[in-house]
């Protein structure tokens, strides 16, 4: 895949404004600067030096959640995703931000993305986030939001997760006959945050049939670092993460995080023009799988275990719109014995969580949260199912805000309880 | 076919308060709007006139001397290709000629499909009537792509075209539509036309009363099967009648389920002669009756049609449409008649036919006060001169 | 009045309005307001009316022709924070909605008794109901359920002078004059429409969906003649050729066979019996045309993607080339191959490349042509290209504009088809509602000519 640059990618919009009712800070403000095409038309002034970038055009770009809801509706197939992350990239690497705000991102990002980091610096974040918002800090909705909103135990999900964090082991065995090998990547804030999604996902893998290797050098993915414009950074993480897969033998990579398997399949762009990584970029790519769609196109028994709930299922962005999965997850969900799957208003909207963004943009974060959170009590379902840590730990956190005892968990969480609910063993295996 | 037109000196009291200076027949479009011109010239109003038999709906125009355009010596049919299923007639070709044209390409219009052949095109279209088929192809401002017409400056104008869409600047053809003559004269009309149903069937179940029809009708309109006409009506004896056309297999499997859906509310056996499913107004509106044509959505319709019950002798509720067509006996104030229908829930209301005493006095539309002043507007705008028919519209502009 | 969150005064901001979807002329507004309520929306334009500064209505700015550009600056006002459903009336079939209510939006809310709405302009997902009245919106199934115009039967307006006016109702028919119909089309120039009380139409029973692929153009186009001519009215007739064709298949891998030269995507609906039996007959017409295959959709999915594929046609042309004009020519059905012969001859005399995706079954056209603005030559023979289609569809009895509109892209273009006593009368109603020429200036009428004689 090749690098196209930002004018050529803008010169593709024709400005046909399908992409406005898909956005939501349009559908918040109303404002089409606020609007994918405002923001490629500005992108685009701002490339041909009509216009120099100014606090009031940088504010607009930094307000885009990069939900990507518009690529999936653009007809002229605009890749605003590359588009936006390169500007991002342009603004980090030109110094057009306050040095403060820089520092303050950088924190964030860095410690969000390091393990061993994160385990430990709740306070430490929590006033990083109060420079960024230019507001008194919240330590307790903070911590809260990065332990996956369990402070509340109505939100554990029906699975009981666990809260301790630890890595996966390096090789997990298929039961029984092993079909396929599949490395599943355990991620940074899934290791820390989501350690048991991380499990059951191994589980459900292996119980199906594979072998699931998780090597012990692989690192962060470079998707947060992708999405905030620090584009070498995500350069760096994806050049060591290729690295360190280099000896597995695989047959495919699956994630269980929306937002690393969106960034993991544009690996081919990101280092296009490396010439020693370009080839291994692309080939890792190709082979990246959400647990979704790798379980379904394996073709699993659906399980014969009973969960008698109803659920709402909640289309995390960089699952529907940047990798377009969207029917597989419910194909999982509907194959649960006794679940009944109900229509979830604006399902494919963003929650507000996008990945630093409820950090960084609070107001319009909670604005979305609020939306999500009205949407889910409406449809009525004691359980939302979602594919991706930071939706599930936002919606957590709003839902518990809203006094509600809705339940939030991973479609793999659900799926792996009726497993273990059933008396048959797992899969064909 | 001009033959059945009514005796045009009788009908004159009932356009204006003195018989117009003169008649004239124009032949083509270049005569008519030298008619319009020579008018003008004179100082004269103009009353454009076609088979007469709606002259009577609009107001009476007071204090202006006039002269009639008598529109029937333009009845050609001028371009009609059936291929585009668009046809061009001159405004005074009869309802009944235009259908025979068309029906040879096995094809109609979908207007002046009543019971009275002889109307002229031009008239249904300035009088914006339809009868029982508007639930299946709406009225005739959905029948018309274009027009041209002679205005009170002495231009003469072309709107729209002969494409079946076009958003080429405002639309005209809508105002001149129900406009009774009252913004220009029509000199030439473009129509779409329809490939002509194969089978045409009707069920007329007699009903105990009209509001009961109504209620089987509204039963049927849930339905939602697709008849071209859901009319309950009433007269010598009560009946719904419901019509359905189309391919022979359809109509079928439709007749079957409305009467299915008819015999649910209790209206199994056939009216032995279900009342006219148009009543006609008279050309001449006679003493101690009136006509009315009154508005409203479907559920509101069986309301309408009980509030008029003491007073009711000959109606048509199109209950698809929330359209009534009733003639009423005058044994109380007109306005006691009025309160009733809007306290029912009726939106807006047409007298068609009005004794003569009430005309003086009485506006034959019931519009809403706040539209009235855009309407002037426009009327000043499409007739500056104030020439075409000054009174006889809404609000007697 | 307003909020302060309601009134948008940044340049940055004011960049985002200076054009809709058509890019050629552009006009920078001063101030975007977004009233919540129909008497903010009018308080706006009573104090606009009061200071004689211009005012254009703009919805989500979807449209072709430039109806939402503040060709003269001023005031934008948005109806974008108005887009609720009001009441839905389904034993009436009627719906009342916001201006700024999104036209699928008003199905969706249907949707739950069997009902929709039925002018679906490709732009449907993101379009206002508002912006469909102000264009007289249409789309494929147009051709057997008709226009806006034949759907709206109520208005809320704000007049030019800050009045507020209900006109027509939630009846069938109009009364007095009918300013509806005046309105619907009138593209935002004789006031701001606020709520709207439009028609629902229930969902057809069945409906079959048959893809025809032709190895010519000229056998397509003949085909649609045939199926107008012999009295079939499919609720949609639509024809897609090669360039499209293949730029769909290299974005969505649709599965059409790339080397055909025209696709017909044929719709009929009905309650059932009969149906069948329509179909078979389309079908064989498609085979005495030489069809190269005629293949039904087995579900729901299968015709879901064919509408998809007919619905990105024209969007999927960004990925071609980098500028597109779409032209909007309107003619008698019967002439379709010829003129479709006579445009693809325009296009080589000019040297342009020039694609077709439109509404076959109404005569429709939206020829594409494709092109790179950076070359001055190229945009210069599109240019010339374009006039002469334009002048080709009125010359065989067409229209300048079926669904898009006149706006400021085709006014100039308005003598082709209107005589100046025409355009005056345009010009008198429009003062009629608007006397200070406020409302939208600059769109669908040109300013007098100097050379125009008058009649």
């Amino acid at each position: 895949m090749s690098q196209k640059s930002p004018a050529d990618i803008a010169a593709g919009c024709i400005r046909c404004g399908f992409c406005l009712d898909a956005c939501p800070t349009f559908k918040l403000t109303a404002n089409e600067a606020e609007s994918p095409r405002g923001r490629i038309y500005l992108m685009r002034h701002l490339l041909d030096g009509g216009r120099a970038m100014d606090a009031a055009a940088l504010a607009h770009l930094d307000n885009c959640l990069g939900c990507r809801a518009c690529e999936a509706v653009c007809p002229s197939g605009v890749r605003y995703g590359s588009l936006i992350e390169g500007f991002r990239a342009r603004i980090e690497e030109e110094g057009l931000r306050p040095a403060a705000e820089v520092g303050a991102r950088g924190m964030l990002l860095d410690t969000l993305t390091d393990r061993s980091r994160l385990g430990a610096s709740l306070t430490g974040l929590s006033m990083v986030a109060g420079i960024l918002r230019k507001a008194p800090a919240m330590p307790g909705l903070f911590a809260r939001l990065l332990t996956g909103g369990q402070s509340d135990e109505a939100a554990v999900p029906l699975s009981g997760t666990g809260r301790s964090g630890g890595r996966l082991p390096a090789f997990t065995p298929a039961v029984g006959k092993a079909r396929r090998t599949v490395c599943l990547l355990d991620g940074c804030v899934m290791s820390v945050l989501f350690a048991e999604v991380n499990r059951v996902t191994a589980e459900l893998l292996s119980r199906c049939g594979c072998n699931v290797v998780c090597p012990r050098s692989a690192g962060c993915c470079g998707a947060l670092d992708a999405h905030a414009g620090r584009r070498e950074r995500a350069r760096e993480r994806a050049r060591a993460l290729i690295d360190a897969l280099e000896g597995a033998d695989y047959d495919a990579l699956v994630t269980n995080s929306a937002g690393c398997g969106s960034t993991l399949r544009e690996y081919g762009e990101l280092l296009a023009d490396d010439d020693r990584y370009a080839a291994r970029a692309a080939a890792l790519a190709t082979r990246t799988r959400d647990i979704s769609e790798y379980l379904v196109d394996l073709g699993v028994e659906p399980p014969t275990g009973r969960l008698d709930v109803t659920v709402a299922y909640h289309d995390a962005c960089h699952l529907a719109h940047a990798q377009r999965v969207t029917s597989p997850p419910r194909a999982l969900l509907r194959s649960i014995p006794g679940l009944k799957l109900v229509p979830l208003a604006e399902s494919d909207l963003c929650c507000g969580s996008a990945g630093t963004y409820n950090v960084t943009h609070p107001e319009t974060a909670t604005a979305l949260l609020d939306r999500k959170v009205a949407n889910i009590i409406a449809s009525g379902a004691p359980v939302v199912a979602a594919g991706n840590p930071g939706c599930i730990a936002w919606m957590r956190e709003g839902l518990a805000r809203a006094g509600s005892t809705i339940r939030v968990a991973h479609t793999v969480e659900l799926l792996a309880e009726a497993y273990r609910r059933g008396a048959s063993p797992y899969g064909k295996a | 076919m001009s033959a059945t037109r009514p005796d045009m000196a009788a009908l004159w009291p009932f356009v204006a308060d003195r018989p117009p200076a003169e008649v004239v027949t124009p032949a083509s479009r270049a005569e008519a709007a030298g008619e319009v011109s020579r008018a003008l010239r004179h100082g004269l109003s103009i009353v454009p006139v076609g088979a007469g038999m709606r002259l009577a709906e609009a107001n009476l125009m007071r204090g202006v001397e006039w002269l009639a355009i008598d529109m029937t010596g333009m009845n050609r049919v001028l371009a009609y290709s059936p291929d585009d299923m668009t046809v061009v007639v001159e405004p005074g070709v009869t309802a009944g000629a235009l259908q025979s044209a068309l029906a040879e390409a096995g094809q109609f219009a979908a207007l002046g499909l009543g019971s009275r052949p002889s109307e002229t095109v031009g008239g249904l279209v300035a009088a914006n009537a339809q009868g029982r088929r508007q639930c299946a192809y709406g009225l005739p401002r959905d029948q018309l792509l274009g027009f041209r017409a002679a205005l009170s400056n002495g231009e003469e104008v072309r709107f729209g075209g002969c494409t079946v869409k076009n958003v080429a600047g405002y639309d005209m053809g809508k105002l001149f539509c129900g406009s009774h003559g009252t913004l220009g004269l029509i000199t030439e009309l473009t129509l779409r036309a329809r490939p002509l149903p194969p089978v045409c069937s009707t069920l007329s179940p007699a009903a105990p009363s009209l509001a009961d029809a109504v209620a089987a009708g509204m039963a049927l309109h849930l339905a939602r099967l697709l008849p071209t006409c859901l009319a309950a009506t009433h007269g010598v004896g009560t009946a719904l009648t419901v019509e359905f056309s189309g391919g022979s297999d359809t109509v079928a499997w439709q007749i079957e389920q409305a009467r299915r859906v008819a015999a649910g509310c209790g209206m199994q056996a056939e009216a032995a002669t279900p009342p006219e499913v148009e009543p006609s107004p008279p050309a001449i509106p006679g003493p101690g009756v009136a006509w009315l044509r009154a508005a409203t959505v479907p559920t509101a319709l069986e309301g309408l049609c009980r509030s008029l019950e003491p007073c009711l002798s000959r109606a048509a509720a199109h209950v698809a449409v929330g359209v009534l067509e009733a003639e009423v006996t005058l044994r109380e104030p007109l306005d006691d008649i009025e309160r009733r229908l809007f306290a029912a829930g009726c939106r807006h209301l047409r007298w068609t036919r009005l004794p003569q005493s009430e005309r003086a006095t009485r506006d034959a539309w019931r519009v809403p006060a706040a539209q009235l002043p855009l309407m002037r507007a426009v009327k000043a705008a499409l007739d500056p001169a104030c020439a075409f028919g000054p009174g006889r519209f809404a609000g007697r502009i | 009045m307003l909020r302060a969150d309601q009134v948008l005064t940044d340049p940055v901001e004011m960049l985002a309005y200076e054009c809709d979807a058509y890019t050629i002329h552009k006009g920078r507004p001063d101030v975007v307001v977004h009233p919540e309520s129909t008497e903010q929306c009018a308080a706006v334009v009573r104090l606009c009316a009061r200071m004689g500064v211009p005012f254009t209505p703009r919805g989500t700015g979807t449209g072709l022709s430039g109806g939402a550009t503040p060709l003269c600056g001023g005031v934008v006002i948005s109806i974008m924070r108005m887009n609720r459903v009001l009441s839905v009336s389904p034993a009436d079939l009627r719906l009342r909605a916001q201006a700024g209510c999104i036209n699928s939006t008003i199905t969706r809310a249907a949707a739950p008794y069997g009902l929709h709405y039925a002018p679906d302009p490709s732009s449907q997902t993101a379009c206002t109901v508002g912006g469909n009245v102000a264009e007289n919106a249409s789309g494929p199934h147009t051709l057997k359920y008709g226009v806006t115009a034949n759907h709206v039967s109520g208005l809320t307006v704000a007049l030019p002078d800050g009045s507020v006016v209900e006109l027509g109702s939630d009846a069938d028919e109009p009364c007095g004059y009918d300013l509806v119909g005046l309105c619907v089309g009138s593209e935002g120039t004789l006031g701001i429409v606020t709520e709207v009380t439009v028609r629902l139409t229930p969902n057809p029973r069945q409906v079959r969906t048959l893809l025809a692929v032709f190895g010519s153009v000229d056998d397509a186009s003949r085909t649609v003649s045939r199926i107008i001519a012999l009295g079939i009215v499919p609720c949609a007739l639509e024809m897609m050729d090669s360039i499209i064709i293949n730029a769909l298949e290299d974005a969505f891998a649709m599965g059409f066979p790339r080397d055909a030269q025209a696709l017909l995507l044929v719709e009929l609906d009905g309650l059932g019996p009969g149906l069948d039996a329509e179909t078979a007959a389309v079908r064989d017409l498609c085979s005495e045309h030489n069809a190269r295959s005629v293949s039904a959709a087995a579900s729901e999915e299968e015709r879901a993607r064919l509408w998809f594929a007919r619905k990105q046609g024209v969007g999927v042309l960004g990925r071609v080339a980098p500028n597109k004009v779409t032209q909007d020519g309107l003619i008698p059905r019967s002439r379709l191959p010829e003129v479709l012969a006579r445009i693809r001859a325009i296009a080589e005399r000019h040297s342009v490349r020039l694609c077709n995706i439109f509404h076959a079954g109404d005569g429709n056209l939206h020829p594409c042509v494709i092109f790179d603005e950076r070359d001055p030559d190229e945009l210069r023979r599109v240019l010339a290209a374009n006039e002469e289609i334009l002048r080709l569809c009125v010359e065989v009895g067409g229209s300048i504009t079926g669904e898009h509109g006149v706006g400021v892209e085709k006014r100039d273009a308005m003598p082709l088809m209107f005589s100046e006593a025409d355009l005056a009368a345009m010009r008198r109603v429009k003062a009629a509602f608007d006397p200070a020429g406020l409302c939208n200036p600059g769109k669908i009428v040109p300013e007098p000519s100097a050379e125009a004689v008058p009649a």
